[in-house]
């Protein structure tokens, strides 16, 4: 894809979401303009030449969307990014997670073998920030929340991913979410012969592209098919905004479109590994 | 050959030391382009080291058989070359038993693999960072960058613990706690400071272990895991957030303290007062 035409829906995303946060930003040199996007402060400023960034992670979460001329607290860490030409404008997308996100269930689900549920999952979502212009460049990409890591897999082999905590809904309420919060919909089919207990689950989210609906910006649905204890589960995203959302336009792409189907582990043993750092 | 030679006008007693010549200048080249193939190859399929071995080996046997068949082309009886490097082998063998250990050594710690170059090691009380894995030695450089040549033969004698060979390691902080504390309190603080920093991993969960009674005050393990190049920078947050937070939460971290008793345990020492004005009173005495 054009870097310019993945630009583009973050336009739109601002005008399907209230006090959001997402779509272009003007700067005006020398002073600095303030977004707030869920944990994160993004302080923001042009220079002759250049745009100047620092990123600030507050201890509590305000109101999402920009504020102009702000004044910027002493002791951020600013970055440059030095051009030829002048950037006087930044586009703001949002972005699912750089890592897998391992959904850790509030209650557990136990799923009866041969049955199929659908859960949503909310997920906080990543700034990437681009400069606007004729040659637009990713500048960079920072999290609206800072996320817990945790380790899925064995001891000696396995993959770093964040946590997030979810109460799994089977229905969404109305209304609109916040402007950091994605809503991943899975649909999980236990094809094994045994009930599946479901305490979390490894979410893939480099496949899943972004929509913005309502006030709610919706990941494609991914699929999940677990076929018994030892099998890796099937996993599979059509890359389409998912049925709730049906038309709604994409406001940012996956970060690895190329994997849309494959086999993954997706379920822990319920009790996880536990830390005395063997298995008993 | 030899009637390639008359054809070209060579005198036949220069045919020997031409073909010679045309074996050492064909061969060499051929034997170092395919060890360095072998070496490649080998390299992309197990490790750099296992190719650069492979590599070397194939050279020195290709050298050998070169020498082997040039040597035979003069004249050399073959029979007697042979039983010359033996005889040459077993004297180079006595008088280099060491060297000879530490490359049979080195060939098992390559085929063993405990560690791999970059990894961070500690072998007897040498502690660093593998630079490489040689015939003879290995080479480590320590953290406060000395360079140190470990002989293989002394590494397959000794305990060798690799910190770096599993993604993920557990940091265990040993602590004490007061004996008025409650446990249940000092174990939600504990799990929450390893909650409060992102450095430490959900999973495998932190764990807090009651060890028992100490001196001073309950001891205690808090074992959290990090990933494993977060291990040093975890050891000081979390020290720094426990502390933080049992300050926050009033729980005392006991000193090493003696009660002393005077007869039964219920009547403590008396202790009798001389004077409360001591230092006034040196103030006034020095003014």
């Amino acid at each position: 894809m054009n870097p310019e035409d993945e630009s583009r829906p973050a336009e739109s995303v601002a005008e399907r979401l209230s006090d959001s946060p997402w779509g272009t930003h003007s700067l005006s040199p020398g002073a600095a303009i303030s977004v707030a996007v869920g944990w994160a402060r993004l302080w923001m400023k042009s220079r002759p030449g250049e745009v100047v960034i620092a990123v600030e992670m507050a201890n509590d979460i305000s109101s999402s969307g920009a504020r102009p001329d702000a004044c910027a607290p002493d002791g951020l860490q600013w970055r440059r990014w030095a051009w030829a030409e002048q950037h006087r404008r930044v586009v703001l997308q949002p972005l699912l997670p750089d890592r897998s996100v391992v959904v850790g269930l509030e209650t557990p689900i136990v799923l009866p073998a041969r049955c199929r549920i659908r859960i949503f999952v909310k997920c906080p979502l990543w700034i990437r920030v681009r400069s606007d212009g004729e040659s637009p460049r990713d500048l960079l990409e920072a999290p609206s929340q800072e996320l817990s890591r945790t380790w899925f897999g064995a001891y000696h082999a396995g993959e770093l991913c964040y946590w997030v905590a979810s109460a799994a809904d089977r229905e969404l309420e109305a209304g609109p979410d916040p402007p950091w919060l994605a809503v991943c919909p899975l649909e999980i089919e236990n094809s094994a012969r045994e009930d599946l207990a479901i305490e979390k689950l490894c979410l893939r989210v480099d496949n899943l592209p972004l929509f913005a609906d309502k006030g709610r910006i919706w990941a494609s649905e991914t699929r999940i098919r677990h076929r018994g204890k030892k099998g890796h589960s099937e996993i599979d995203s059509n890359g389409l905004p998912p049925p709730e959302a049906s038309g709604a336009p994409l406001v940012s792409p996956s970060r690895d479109s190329s994997l849309r189907s494959f086999a993954a582990r997706t379920f822990s043993r319920l009790k996880g590994l536990p830390g005395f750092g063997f298995i008993d | 050959m030899e009637s390639l030679m008359n054809s070209l006008g060579i005198p036949s007693q220069w045919a020997t030391p031409i073909q010679a010549a045309m074996l050492i200048l064909l061969g060499l080249p051929l034997l170092i382009w395919l060890s360095r193939r072998v070496q490649h190859r080998i390299g992309e399929l197990i490790t750099s080291q296992h190719g650069l071995i492979a590599g070397k080996s194939l050279l020195y046997a290709g050298v050998a058989g070169l020498g082997v068949i040039v040597l035979s082309l003069f004249g050399f009886p073959l029979g007697n070359l042979l039983g010359a490097a033996g005889i040459l082998g077993i004297a180079l063998g006595f008088a280099s038993q060491t060297s000879i250990s530490n490359i049979i050594s080195g060939l098992f710690i390559m085929g063993e693999r405990p560690f791999v170059v970059g990894d961070i090691v500690t072998i007897g009380d040498v502690s660093g960072e593998v630079l490489s894995i040689d015939t003879l030695s290995i080479k480590v450089r320590t953290f406060d960058n000395k360079f140190i040549r470990l002989p293989n033969e002394t590494i397959i004698k000794s305990q060798v613990t690799n910190l770096t060979r599993f993604p993920i390691r557990r940091f265990d902080l040993d602590l004490s706690v007061a004996y008025k504390e409650h446990l249940g309190e000092v174990r939600q603080v504990l799990m929450a400071s390893a909650q409060g920093l992102t450095i430490c991993l959900r999973e495998p969960e932190p764990l807090v272990m009651i060890l028992g009674f100490g001196e001073s005050g309950i001891n205690i393990r808090f074992a959290v895991w990090v990933l494993r190049k977060d291990w040093l920078e975890a050891r000081s947050l979390l020290v720094e957030e426990v502390k933080r937070r049992f300050d926050q939460a009033g729980i005392e971290i006991p000193f090493p303290h003696l009660s002393l008793y005077r007869g039964a345990a219920s009547q403590p020492l008396q202790v009798e007062l001389l004077g409360t004005d001591g230092p006034e009173a040196s103030g006034h005495g020095m003014g």
